[in-house]
């Protein structure tokens, strides 16, 4: 066995990091070509396992000769007549192997016995059938030692397992002996795993299998050519004539170019030597030129990501931000508050005809709050159309959120048929419950105010319920109130309502009041919404993103630790302002902006 | 199958597109045209021909097959593959064959020696559909789209192929027009033929073709090759192949259509159920406001007529509820005449009220019933046609204006002045009357007795003279009638807000309905007709028609 040298540390090192960097590449959003990255990533991480980190760890190991191809070509045929013993059955119905067989040197048990080359499939021994993704070892003195034969199932029948199973051990292959036939050599499938082949720079032995002596100049010929074509100009172009098998074996003159080529890899040590060194540099400068994609792949799915949380956030802004003009600009107190107002304080005339006299406004309120009606109409009714107005505006929030991401293919897959398209269930409960409780909270802080000064006794005949009703009035006409167009009605309430209160706490205690009790319901108002926002995005937290970050690092370790120097282009790193996000979030207004910055960083 | 033609057919999932139209995907849209097209277009040409193609893969033996057929080579064999880039047809009867081959954009024919049976026969040998060369693939599968009947060439060592049993498994409706040949049989003995043959029955069975016809054939022996040509000379003498394979396309696309038309539970009827939304509507309308003012309004004029003449004008200092909000019978000039046309063509015409416009708290209603009745209206609906009903109503923001423009068509206060108005006034001026000739002479009376001049004594009623009498009574009076007047007016007022209500309901509903309703039952009506086509083309069962469907 050879001693590993400090390169092939590194480069171990190297493939050890990229291989945790591939299994944690999901890829999750169904983005154009994410099928064929997760697909490819999935492929590059069984090649590193099955050979790649075996080959690094172990050069010495016996060479693995795959011996793959179409079904019906005749592979386990051959792998019969190369052993001289039938070790795997051969059969005219198709598939025939559905498991494969692995056939070595009795010597060699140790190697193939272990999980050191796939991983991922269980071993037995014996006949019969054995489970799905297992391979039979057989011993056999005839095949020479260092080298093992495996008869993997076909790439290409109707059975889906045997063809994913073929294509992942002719991955593992250090030698593949890629088996087909005159009819079949034209065929496509074959073709795409050859160009695997070929980008992987793999030792190849062609064997057109089955041939008839009338066709085989031209077959011979013409499949020389395309393997040119095709990036294998040096693969080894080996016939097997069709012959009659006697015994379940074909005549060993059959087989004679076949055994040659596999017994010549193996015959001494440099010779070895050349196929691992080729092998593992053909398979590193291959995934280092296969990775970068990914590499993308995975930045755009984060940024992509990142634009589907937009959408979202920027609905949700923009419902924050409606219901901030709603509750602003006095058209809130239009209708069902403007008609219990003036239950309140009078009758509608009576309050225009006194906007114009302060003190008279005062009386009249006076009279009107000592006795009459209590004042909870009014904060009730300001508490529905709160409930209202929050409860809208989080539907439309989820309406034009499920409606962008119902557009966008990959969001279209994260969402959960309608469900998402309204607010949840509760919402209006929990909105209920928010308003009463900043309703309370304005009720308590007017109390409080009312008791630390010597307003007292003022306060206390106003009662406090009519202050708070006042305050709230005041809040809703708040920006807009004197000076809009809106003012008429909503104006003059909210004037009167004013005055009423800087005639009981002052002006400097009503703007701070006005001010908290404001904050506050912004910030619940924000809360209920972040919480609708984070249950749209709900499916995005779900994904298991990742970042291009762990693989970019690990490609540049890989391409320091190379065997020998390969140009590999590495993706730039992502612009983390890119403009996919930051339009949408920029175009809008504050609001959840913080909210879910802090939720997105932390 | 069941009844339909194929002409019926075509134009029961012509209409199931139109009335799918967007919601249907695209794919399966251009596919549904494809098939319509291509079905109109063989139906043109030549009934006489049946069209046969040999596919296959590369080297199963589909032009030594044709060869074989032909009795002489009229193919090229090759040991290179692929062999066949182009499709090559064999032909048995040149009656009108040619713009078919020419529909078929096959330009290379040979002559076939003419059958007994004398029926048209078109033998296509297609380029292979699995190797190397995509061009080849691409032309065998707009061929295998166009011909009426398919014979599919396995070889005994790709017979089990997933490129070949990934085409079969599209084609499980068309079984009655496949045909599955498994060639080079004599590269096989007697027991390992048919282990073969009972293996490839298998596959097709678990392709969802169990019962799909399959030969033996050798071309290079000529065994089973009689049975092949039966075969086919039977389905041209038949010639039933184009029009079960067309049928068999119809189908194929109508099934996805009922699939993407599926209905959750029967349909829910959209109207009956509205009463919340016009509610809502009519907040947000201020529909309590007009009829508060409409009632206002009408006491306010009944007072007016029939209140006590003295103190009558005060009222005229009170403005008009009604004209105030710009509504009533006296603004405007045109749309009282006709106030349904106003409503229904020349809403412009019709000036805005002075309401105030709703509140966010209303709209907020609003929009918020229109979506709860959007959702029950459409719980049967599979999702795209419930996001095409969502667009159909759209986002509702102008809701507002459609209803301020509705109060201000509708009929409110326009009823006539009723009688007993005039009566009661008439009434009060008579009392007045009294009252006035009471104190007239009662002032002369007094004038006559300050001049000392002997006056002859009033007449008495009773104890009390008449016109003390005549001024006391009169004056009472005109407050009885006046309060009559009063109690009256504020029945009517009850009565004229009653209609007003009614008149306003009307008109909201009516918005509700160009909004909301109309808008979502249309989209029911075209799932309804879109799934019914559909059926109707894929010949199944549960067509009835609903009510309403016209």
């Amino acid at each position: 066995m050879n001693q590993t040298s400090g390169r092939d540390e590194a480069l171990l090192a190297a493939l050890v990091t990229l291989r945790a960097a591939l299994a944690e590449l999901h890829l999750p959003l169904s983005m154009a070509g994410a099928d064929a990255n997760r697909a490819a990533a999935h492929r590059l991480l069984a090649h590193i396992d099955d050979q790649l980190l075996p080959r690094v760890r172990q050069r010495g190991a016996p060479l693995l000769a795959v011996i793959g191809g179409s079904t019906g070509a005749g592979k386990s045929t051959l792998v019969n007549a190369l052993v001289g013993a039938v070790v795997s059955p051969a059969s005219v119905l198709r598939p025939t192997t559905r498991s494969p067989v692995l056939v070595h040197h009795p010597d060699d048990v140790a190697w193939f016995a272990s999980q050191r080359v796939l991983p991922g499939l269980a071993r037995w021994q014996g006949t019969g059938a054995g489970a799905a993704d297992s391979v039979r070892l057989v011993a056999h003195p005839s095949v020479p030692r260092g080298l093992a034969l495996l008869d993997a199932p076909d790439i290409d029948s109707v059975v889906e397992e045997n063809r994913r199973l073929g294509a992942q051990l002719l991955g593992a292959a250090d030698l593949w002996v890629f088996v087909t036939t005159a009819a079949r050599y034209a065929d496509a499938v074959p073709w795409d795993l050859l160009a695997e082949a070929a980008a992987r720079d793999a030792v190849v032995g062609l064997v057109l299998d089955r041939l008839e002596p009338h066709e085989r100049t031209a077959v011979v010929e013409h499949l020389s050519e395309m393997l040119t074509e095709r990036g294998l100009p040096d693969a080894s172009l080996l016939t097997v004539a069709e012959s009659p098998v006697t015994d379940g074996l074909l005549p060993p003159q059959a087989i004679h170019e076949v055994d040659r080529w596999l017994r010549s890899t193996v015959v001494d040590a440099d010779a070895r030597e050349r196929v691992v060194q080729r092998t593992i540099h053909g398979a590193v400068a291959d995934l280092a030129s296969r990775v970068p994609v990914l590499v993308v792949a995975a930045d755009a799915q984060v940024a992509h990501a990142e634009l589907l949380r937009g959408i979202v956030m920027t609905a949700y802004d923009e419902a924050f931000a409606s219901i901030r003009t709603a509750t602003s600009d006095g058209t809130m107190l239009r209708g069902e508050v403007l008609a219990r107002w003036q239950e309140f304080v009078g009758t509608g005339e009576i309050i225009r005809a006194i906007e114009t006299s302060v003190s008279t406004v005062r009386d009249r309120i006076t009279a009107a709050l000592r006795g009459r009606r209590p004042p909870e109409p009014v904060t009730q009714a300001i508490g529905n159309g709160l409930v209202d107005v929050v409860h809208d505006a989080a539907d439309r929030a989820a309406e034009r959120a499920w409606a962008a991401w119902h557009a966008d293919p990959a969001g279209a897959r994260l969402l959960d048929g309608l469900r998402a398209s309204r607010s949840s269930g509760d919402l209006r409960a929990r909105v209920a419950d928010e308003i009463r409780g900043w309703q309370a909270g304005v009720l308590s802080m007017v109390s409080g105010e009312g008791a630390g000064r010597r307003t007292t006794a003022r306060a206390l005949s106003f009662g406090v319920n009519g202050l708070g009703a006042a305050l709230m009035v005041t809040i809703f006409a708040h920006t807009g109130g004197l000076s809009t167009a809106e003012v008429g009605v909503a104006g003059g309430t909210a004037v009167l309502a004013q005055r009423l209160l800087e005639a009981v706490f002052g002006d400097d205690a009503v703007r701070r009041l006005t001010s908290v009790a404001e904050k506050d319901l912004a910030a619940r108002i924000e809360g209920l919404l972040a919480e609708e926002a984070a249950r749209a995005t709900t499916p995005l937290d779900a994904l298991d993103l990742g970042s291009g970050a762990g693989l970019r690092s690990a490609l540049v370790a890989l391409t320091a630790a190379m065997p020998e120097p390969v140009d590999v282009r590495l993706p730039p790193e992502p612009d983390r302002s890119g403009p996919s996000r930051t339009s949408l979030v920029e175009e809008a207004p504050t609001g959840l902006r913080g909210w879910w910055k802090r939720l997105w960083q932390g | 199958m069941a009844g339909l033609s194929v002409v019926e057919r075509l134009d029961a999932l012509d209409e199931a597109i139109a009335m799918g139209g967007a919601v249907l995907p695209e794919d399966l849209r251009q596919t549904a045209m494809l098939v319509a097209d291509r079905a109109g277009e063989r139906l043109r040409l030549s009934e006489q021909h049946t069209v046969v193609a040999l596919a296959g893969s590369t080297g199963s033996g589909k032009s030594s097959l044709l060869n074989a057929l032909a009795g002489r080579e009229v193919s090229a064999v090759d040991v290179r593959r692929p062999t066949t880039s182009t499709a090559l047809a064999a032909v048995r009867g040149t009656d009108g064959v040619d713009p078919l081959l020419a529909w078929l954009g096959v330009s290379e024919r040979v002559g076939l020696d003419d059958a007994p049976t004398g029926e048209g026969l078109v033998l296509l040998d297609l380029p292979d559909h699995d190797s190397v060369e995509v061009a080849h693939r691409l032309e065998a599968e707009r061929l295998v789209a166009l011909v009426d009947l398919m014979v599919w060439v396995v070889d005994p060592q790709k017979y089990a192929d997933a490129a070949v049993h990934a085409y079969l498994r599209a084609l499980t409706a068309h079984a009655g027009v496949v045909l599955v040949v498994l060639n080079q049989i004599d590269r096989l003995d007697r027991a390992d033929r048919a282990a073969a043959m009972a293996d490839l029955r298998r596959l097709l069975a678990a392709d969802g073709l169990p019962g799909v016809r399959l030969l033996a054939v050798s071309a290079r022996t000529g065994e089973g090759i009689d049975d092949l040509r039966t075969a086919l000379d039977t389905a041209a003498a038949e010639r039933v192949a184009a029009r079960d394979r067309l049928e068999a396309d119809i189908v194929v696309v109508a099934d996805r259509v009922v699939e993407a038309c599926a209905s959750k539970g029967g349909p829910v009827p959209p109207s009956g159920s509205d009463a919340d939304l016009v509610e809502s509507f009519g907040a947000a309308a201020g529909v309590p406001r007009v009829v508060e003012a409409t009632r206002a309004s009408w006491v306010r004029e009944a007072r007016q007529a029939t209140g006590w003449p003295p103190t009558r004008w005060l009222a005229r200092f009170r403005a008009d509820p009604l004209r105030r909000l710009h509504l009533g019978p006296r603004h405007g000039s045109s749309s009282q005449a006709d106030p349904a046309a106003s409503r229904r063509g020349q809403g412009a015409m019709v000036s805005r009220t002075s309401l105030p416009p709703a509140g966010p708290a209303q709209l907020a209603i609003a929009h918020t019933a229109a979506r709860r009745w959007m959702d029950l209206a459409t719980t049967a609906l599979p999702d795209p046609w419930v996001v095409e009903t969502r667009t159909a109503v759209g986002t509702l923001d102008d809701l507002a204006d459609d209803l301020d423009l509705a109060v201000a068509a509708a009929p409110i206060g326009r009823a006539r002045r009723p009688v007993w108005w005039s009566v009661l006034g008439l009434l009060q001026w008579v009392l007045l009357a009294v009252l006035v000739a009471g104190a007239l002479w009662l002032g002369g009376l007094a004038i006559l007795g300050a001049l000392a001049v002997a006056a002859p004594e009033p007449p008495v009623l009773g104890s009390v003279p008449i016109p003390t009498l005549a001024l006391l009574g009169g004056a009472l009076a005109g407050l009885v009638v006046a309060g009559l007047g009063r109690l009256l007016a504020a029945l009517g007022g009850r009565r004229a807000a009653r209609q007003a209500t009614a008149a306003l309901r009307r008109a909201v509903t009516e918005v509700a309905a160009m909004r909301v309703t109309a808008p979502v039952a249309a989209v029911l009506d075209r799932h309804h007709r879109c799934r019914a086509a559909a059926l109707r083309a894929a010949g199944r069962p549960g067509t009835r028609r609903r009510r309403g469907d016209r």
